[in-house]
């Protein structure tokens, strides 16, 4: 019978193996939406008058 | 033939994967005590059809640092000030109809029913409902067409007490018809609006909740080529000596600093992609 030499140890190999997972998983899980969405821009670039912007933020 | 260690190891191997795959598409329920008010903005991502170019633009203009994330099997870059997540980046070159804009998400308290109610409004759904790991998230357009993401969060984003350079701070609504458009997101998120101004003729809305955190007013029947849109703001210091910089990193001007508009301390761009976006120095 065939016996593979033990190298590397098996909890080694384990916890490599969970890292790899937990790095996709936190990839993944990372802040923000990421949702591509289909829609025309609204500022079309026109040549009327720019909006008249009055007032604003108040924080 | 296997070793029994290997049988052992590969045994492990797939509940570690499992284990983690698991936890990877499991979502957390959303509570009902949402500790986000309704209406608040809550995030901010930028379509695009060059990913790099405006990584480029916005590190030069503002210093943000990108993050390459997945959202499934798609590219997703978080932008950071510092180590404060501010916006992402969402590549749409495989969508034909879509044009360059930042997209706003407005907190909701249950997005399916407000996506029923947007579109029971005449409102469009643009994305249904889904679950994604900050939110349960959707984008509609609103009666008058403007897109909205709409995201019922999960667990607390902190409010600053004061705005910070180069992070998002307000958002403003420019509509067609403001009185319908007040009405829409009085009934969507609560607001309670209050005229905070009205000179040139113009009614500006600030959408109360709390705290204010965004405004409205009626674009002039004259203004062509302007759809009603949520514009997103970034607070600078000097808007106008930024502008410079805009043009040079690719981006154009849309709107110049003015008197008349606020003192001169808002300008409204593009960026290289055509994506507006205002810079708007704060108190002014």
């Amino acid at each position: 019978m065939m016996k593979r030499p033990n190298i590397v140890p098996r909890v080694v190999i384990l916890v490599l193996t969970l890292t790899v997972a937990l790095v996709s998983l936190s990839c993944e899980s990372g802040g923000g939406m990421g949702v591509g969405v289909g829609a025309p821009t609204r500022w079309g670039g026109g040549t009327g008058a720019p909006p008249v912007f009055v007032g604003g933020p108040s924080y | 033939m296997m070793s029994k260690g290997l049988k052992a190891t590969s045994f492990g191997a797939a509940c570690a994967l499992a284990l983690a795959f698991g936890l990877a598409g499991a979502t957390a329920p959303v509570t009902a005590a949402d500790p986000i008010e309704p209406g608040r903005f809550v995030w901010r991502d930028l379509m695009t059809k060059d990913v790099s170019v405006a990584e480029r633009f916005y590190g030069e203009l503002f210093g943000w640092r990108f993050e390459k994330t997945k959202r499934g099997d798609r590219p997703y870059v978080i932008a950071r000030s510092g180590n404060v997540p501010v916006g992402g980046i969402v590549d749409v070159s495989n969508l034909p109809d879509a044009g360059p804009q930042w997209l706003c998400f407005m907190a909701v308290a249950d997005v399916d029913k407000t996506v029923a109610l947007a579109q029971s409004d005449g409102g469009k759904v643009l994305v249904q409902p889904r679950d994604l790991p900050l939110a349960r998230a959707a984008v509609v357009t609103d009666p008058q067409g403007a897109p909205l993401g709409l995201a019922q969060m999960r667990g607390t984003i902190p409010l600053p007490a004061q705005p910070t350079q180069g992070h998002f701070f307000w958002q403003e609504y420019l509509a067609k018809d403001a009185a319908k458009a007040l009405d829409f997101y009085k009934r969507l998120a609560g607001y309670q609006p209050v005229v905070s101004d009205t000179r040139l003729g113009v009614e500006y809305h600030v959408l109360m909740k709390a705290r204010g955190g965004a405004g409205l007013f009626q674009l002039p029947a004259t203004t062509v080529g302007i759809e009603p849109n949520w514009l997103p703001y970034v607070l600078v210091d000097a808007p106008d000596q930024m502008a410079a910089r805009v043009t040079a990193l690719g981006g154009r001007i849309l709107v110049p600093a003015a008197p008349e508009r606020r003192n001169g301390s808002l300008v409204v761009i593009a960026d290289p992609g055509g994506a507006p976006l205002a810079l708007q120095k704060y108190p002014y």
